[in-house]
């Protein structure tokens, strides 16, 4: 599970370089989102421009990692394929989620709330 | 029990009597899941479905395989599914069978309702599965078989020009 980290002043960007977050990679993102964001109090931005399938295992180890933020660090989530958009919508996740057309868009939405 | 009868009994559920597109065994495990979807959608391709719509044939097969990996088989890391699939005209109708436990009460689950404005610690992270299948199934059938569990499963497809037409949303 490849996911690379970024940061900006108010914001870590995570970019998930894969295809699919589905059950048989359900733990290895969940302790790689935990191990990335130990060292910082930054709000979160999970990148999902390159991620073509999330199953249901996927989506509940996207929450899990909302949880593990805790209130002080939203998870906000970017970029989704119409087939993970779906995901969400379907089991109306997307209520929980705050969701960006892109990384650059969350940004610019934060960069907004801080002026 | 007699392969005769089993294809009788299968028939006599919708008659599906076209070769199928794809059919493949494979081990009930995660990775063996997912390298199944990837055979599976190199199959389908020659019937040029929008990506939509691949995406939820594949989101539904995953979704009911994982369920075999996890329940029928108890995630023993033993036993195997059998997947075939049919491209009919607007439809793809798959039939997932094993071998593992029946389902609870001979039936398939139904939508689970989540509440989604409890607290963050309280946020479900499982239990989306069947509500996802029955969402995407214009037509889901159950059997435990000789002692098989048969699932047949319909799922609305379109062409791959499709996507650009309709995009509104999903």
């Amino acid at each position: 599970m490849k996911i690379t980290s970024q940061m900006s002043d108010t914001l870590q960007i995570l970019k998930v370089e894969e295809k699919r977050i589905d059950a048989a990679a359900a733990i290895q993102f969940k302790d790689k989102v935990k191990a990335l964001t130990a060292d910082n109090m930054n709000g979160v931005v999970l990148d999902l421009e390159m991620v073509e399938f999330v199953d249901s295992s996927g989506l509940g180890a996207i929450v899990a990692a909302k949880k593990f933020l805790g209130h002080d660090r939203p998870l906000h989530l970017a970029a989704l394929s119409p087939i993970v958009a779906k995901v969400f919508a379907l089991t109306r996740m997307e209520k929980v989620f705050c969701i960006y057309v892109s990384a650059d868009e969350a940004l610019a939405a934060q960069a907004q709330k801080s002026a | 029990m007699p392969d005769g009868k089993l294809t009788s009994a299968m028939d006599a559920l919708g008659g599906m009597t076209a070769p199928p597109d794809v059919a493949l065994t494979f081990p009930a495990n995660d990775a063996a899941v997912r390298r199944a979807m990837s055979t599976i959608r190199q199959g389908l391709r020659q019937h040029a479905l929008s990506e939509l719509s691949i995406g939820t044939l594949e989101l539904v097969m995953a979704e009911a395989c994982n369920n075999i990996v996890e329940h029928a088989y108890e995630n023993s890391g033993r036993g195997v599914i059998s997947l075939t699939a049919r491209c009919l005209s607007g439809f793809v109708q798959f039939e997932i069978s094993d071998t593992g436990k029946p389902m609870p009460g001979l039936a398939p689950p139904t939508k689970r309702k989540h509440d989604l404005n409890a607290a963050l610690e309280q946020l479900p992270e499982g239990g989306f599965g069947w509500g996802l299948i029955r969402d995407m199934t214009t037509s889901l059938i159950y059997r435990r078989y000789g002692g098989r569990n048969i699932l047949r499963l319909c799922v609305e497809v379109f062409p791959e020009d499709y996507d650009q037409r309709s995009r509104t949303g999903y």
